[in-house]
């Protein structure tokens, strides 16, 4: 079909011959537009995009109160999603800093030659599997098991001279080097030093920390996927029923030539604005509840002090969880209007 | 079942019905082997008893009905397999009033004139001055703020006219477009539609007005449960 009707009509000029209509309808207007044949400007580029962002803001604020449950079901579910992983990141943060330090203790000879001794000690320094080195001489050793004894430490009296207790060096290693198949090598190396009496260490505990830690975090990633398909579920239910409120308006409007395109558009971006002030809204609330706990915690005499500091998210998983909120937001209402789009 | 080939468009033909049928399951049939042919500038009404298949055949005519057999041609373009763009600017090119008007209830009367141009991209300033004239063509450049589930039932016709217009459409098609208007108003919606045929849009329209078909006196085609029964080129003679 051609843009604009040809002239003429069927050739036979009709009026109606009944009285005449009320004042003001019909004023001749139709007929100068109708055969001016002038083109309608359009909107180009930037006006397209302002267009569709002003639509895409209509949308929000057409049905305010669907709006509002739909930003708060987001922020709801983001808060629940973002707080579960708020918890799983600082259990696998306390775990893996419980997990990652063996402290080892190497007991000297006390035949060893003071120079070999030190010759051993700097040997772990620079050692890169080792974190810490500190060396406990048999004084130091005897001055310990004092201060450990407290008002007890009488019956140690005159053991200065003949000191029963050896002296030690006490080792960290680096954590990457606390792997099972890694740590009897490293330790072995240690051992097989002449200076060493014995080798003491907790390689067990390492072991089943360790076995923890993965555990734990592939429940952890299970969960965290569960979660998020259950938020998915939920989000795209109301952003559904919402759509569902408006189908009528989407069928009108596909029948006055409005392109598939042109009535998704509108939606997606308000589901974009939707899913971003539901996002934010959500990390807010768990940053305020997190800031809150943590100065609890951090003023409570007895958790306070058996915890280290608990961590916020980093920035990558806020972008994440954002994105998340976005992404359920468009796509969400993408597939409810998919329904509605065959009018 | 039809063995003939396909129907060839003339140059003048706007829209050709070829053998339709419209069945609704289970096994309902709202037209039957309905065979017209219209050319571009017509006026044409369609007439019948309700539940004939006016309203039918309409929507077979803006594509929001696929016909069960036969061809619909409207502009050269077989509405049986059209694609949801092709029927996007079809549609934008017809336009249509329909008897429940299909109003956006949350756009102002203004904001619903102006949406036929909004879809084609026209520019804000140019279609709401054209949709205010408009507007002021159909008596209601008093209402133009308002929104539609305020207005009386004779007002939202009147708006669902002026959207209709608005984009000098090749088709116009008007289902029971007086309906629910008095006479005065009547007689000002149908002089607006023969000032548009006039400037080159051919008009279908769907009603069961007899006196009114008879005082207008152009080719009426009449449907009885589904069939097409009389095609007269001027009912009064």
């Amino acid at each position: 079909m051609d843009p604009q009707g040809p002239n003429g009509g069927d050739g036979t000029s009709h009026r109606l011959s009944m009285p005449e209509p009320p004042p003001g309808i019909g004023t001749g207007f139709l007929t100068d537009y109708w055969q001016s044949q002038r083109s309608l400007p359009v909107m180009q580029g930037p006006e397209v995009l302002l267009y569709y962002l002003q639509q895409g803001m209509r949308t929000v604020l057409a049905l305010p109160t669907s709006s509002v449950i739909t930003v708060l079901t987001i922020a709801v579910s983001l808060f629940l999603l973002a707080g579960f992983l708020l918890v799983l990141q600082n259990v696998d943060r306390l775990l893996s800093e419980a997990g990652n330090t063996l402290y080892v203790t190497a007991y000297i000879k006390d035949t060893a030659e003071p120079e070999v001794v030190t010759q051993f000690v700097q040997q772990l320094e620079n050692n890169p599997r080792v974190r810490e080195v500190e060396y406990i001489s048999k004084e130091r050793a005897l001055d310990l098991f004092r201060e450990d004894l407290g008002p007890r430490s009488g019956f140690l009296e005159g053991l200065d001279q003949s000191n029963p207790l050896p002296a030690s060096v006490d080792i960290v290693l680096q954590p990457e080097e606390l792997d099972v198949e890694k740590i009897d090598g490293v330790l072995e190396g240690i051992r097989a030093q002449p200076v060493v009496e014995e080798l003491v260490y907790g390689s067990e505990w390492v072991d089943r920390m360790q076995r923890v830690i993965k555990i734990f975090r592939a429940f952890g990633m299970t969960s965290l996927l569960v979660a998020l398909g259950i938020i998915v579920f939920l989000i795209s239910n109301t952003i559904k029923l919402v759509i569902y409120a408006r189908r009528d308006e989407i069928g009108i409007m596909q029948l006055v030539g409005a392109s598939a395109t042109f009535v998704r558009i509108p939606f997606v971006l308000g589901g974009l604005m939707q899913g971003l002030a539901g996002s934010a809204l959500g990390l807010l609330l768990l940053k305020g509840g997190f800031t809150i706990l943590n100065y609890e915690i951090r003023n409570s005499t007895i958790v306070g002090v058996a915890l280290p500091d608990l961590v916020f998210l980093n920035v990558g998983a806020i972008i994440l969880l954002t994105l998340v909120g976005l992404i359920v937001g468009a796509v969400g209402s993408l597939f409810a209007l998919r329904k509605f789009m065959n009018v | 079942m039809s063995t003939a080939t396909a129907p060839q468009a003339s140059s003048r033909e706007i829209i050709t019905l070829y053998h339709v049928d419209k069945l609704y399951p289970p096994n309902q049939y709202a037209l039957r082997d309905i065979d017209v042919r219209i050319n571009r500038g017509e006026f044409i009404f369609v007439a019948g008893a309700s539940g004939a298949g006016k309203s039918t055949l309409l929507k077979l005519l803006f594509a929001e009905e696929r016909a069960s057999r036969g061809q619909v041609l409207v502009g050269g373009r077989n509405l049986v397999a059209i694609s949801r763009q092709q029927k996007a600017a079809l549609r934008r090119n017809i336009g249509v009033i329909f008897q429940d008007y299909k109003l956006l209830e949350t756009r102002t009367v203004l904001e619903n004139v102006a949406f036929a141009l909004e879809v084609i991209g026209v520019k804000k300033r140019e279609r709401f001055q054209l949709a205010f004239k408009m507007l002021s063509a159909v008596g209601l450049k008093e209402r133009i703020h308002a929104l539609p589930p305020t207005l009386s039932g004779g007002e939202q016709q009147r708006v669902a006219i002026a959207r209709a217009l608005i984009n000098r459409p090749q088709v116009i098609l008007a289902d029971e477009p007086t309906g629910n208007l008095d006479p005065d108003m009547t007689i000002a919606v149908f002089n607006l539609l023969l000032e548009a045929n006039r400037c080159g849009a051919t008009v279908i329209v769907a009603s069961h007005n007899l006196a009114l078909i008879e005082e207008i006196n152009k080719r009426t085609l009449v449907l009885d449960r589904g069939r097409l029964i009389g095609d007269f080129e001027h009912p009064k003679g």
